[in-house]
């Protein structure tokens, strides 16, 4: 898979994640790898990224006796779940389609 | 490699690519990587060894593709034409510079050097005068007992001076060898240019 278009489909894949609870980096690659292979040096600029655009939060809990650092989803991150999930799911398979091209709704 | 011998590594690697700011919190995520790795069963080398080059990582961390470009690598034959025939010209004005460098550190070292000279004189001086001022309460004691008194002072006052010279050139020796680290740096240190873009 090309790797922008991968690394824009991780930052849902982490939204998504972290809809379900509150979780730290190691955890989320543990979890999202399975669908979409990633490492750890590839989640750090993500996070950083969603952070920036207050997608999500993050917290440092103590953690057999150190800092672990978790993150959390905010209300604009869940948004823009539901943004790609409702419209930029259909600009892809009308996209994929055009690629396809068995789609008449491009026109030059 | 160890867990801390990563974390330098790294650290070091991104002191040259990445903000300072940034540079606190990406040592952080990977220690806290490390010491998770390490909770899930693997050895601190093979948590280590899992996530990779240190110089890579910190590339790929700081989202950063990199362009170095080796200024020692493919010069082009003109400028090589040029350095050679323009060296009358900057190589004199480099000699001149460097001279004006040098003469720079030698002053500066003169004044440790006229403290450690008064120093030196007035604390010989001073024990001479007290040893010859012993003869010379044979004759008068009076006089003897005088000489001895300033032989003292000048005793006293080379100390102070021998004592400010020391201070001031252990002072001297750390502003020396900053400059000279600096210097160092600026003239040997790997020239890149690093390119961001936002993903």
């Amino acid at each position: 898979m090309d790797s922008q278009l991968k690394k824009g489909l991780i930052e849902y894949c982490v939204l998504a994640y972290l809809q379900r609870g509150d979780s730290y980096g190691y955890q989320i690659i543990k979890n999202i790898s399975p669908v979409i292979p990633i490492t750890e040096s590839t989640l750090y600029p993500i996070l950083k990224r969603l952070e920036t655009r207050s997608q999500v939060e993050s917290y440092s809990r103590e953690h057999n006796g150190r800092l672990r650092k978790y993150y959390h989803v905010t209300s604009l991150g869940l948004e823009s779940i539901q943004s790609f999930l409702e419209e930029d799911w259909k600009k892809l398979e009308e996209i994929h389609d055009y690629i396809k091209g068995g789609n008449s709704g491009w026109s030059e | 490699m160890e867990r801390v011998d990563f974390i330098k590594a790294l650290a070091d690697e991104l002191s040259q690519m990445a903000r300072a700011s940034d540079i606190h919190q990406l040592i952080d995520y990977y220690d806290e990587m490390i010491l998770d790795l390490m909770e899930d069963g693997y050895s601190e080398r093979a948590a280590v060894a899992k996530l990779g080059d240190p110089r890579k990582l910190a590339r790929e961390a700081c989202g950063v593709p990199e362009i170095e470009r080796a200024f020692s690598k493919h010069v082009h034959p003109l400028v090589v034409l040029l350095l050679i025939v323009g060296f009358p010209l900057w190589g004199s004005l480099v000699l001149a510079g460097g001279l004006v460098f040098l003469s720079c550190y030698f002053i500066i070292w003169l004044i440790p050097l006229i403290g450690l000279i008064f120093g030196g004189t007035f604390s010989l001086v001073g024990v001479v005068s007290a040893i010859f001022s012993l003869f010379l309460m044979t004759d008068s004691l009076f006089m003897g007992v005088t000489q001895f008194g300033i032989g003292m002072l000048f005793f006293g006052l080379g100390i102070l001076c021998l004592t400010f010279t020391y201070t001031l050139g252990g002072f001297f020796a750390q502003v020396t060898k900053s400059v000279t680290l600096w210097c160092k740096q600026l003239l040997f240190k790997k020239r890149k240019q690093v390119v961001r873009y936002e993903a």
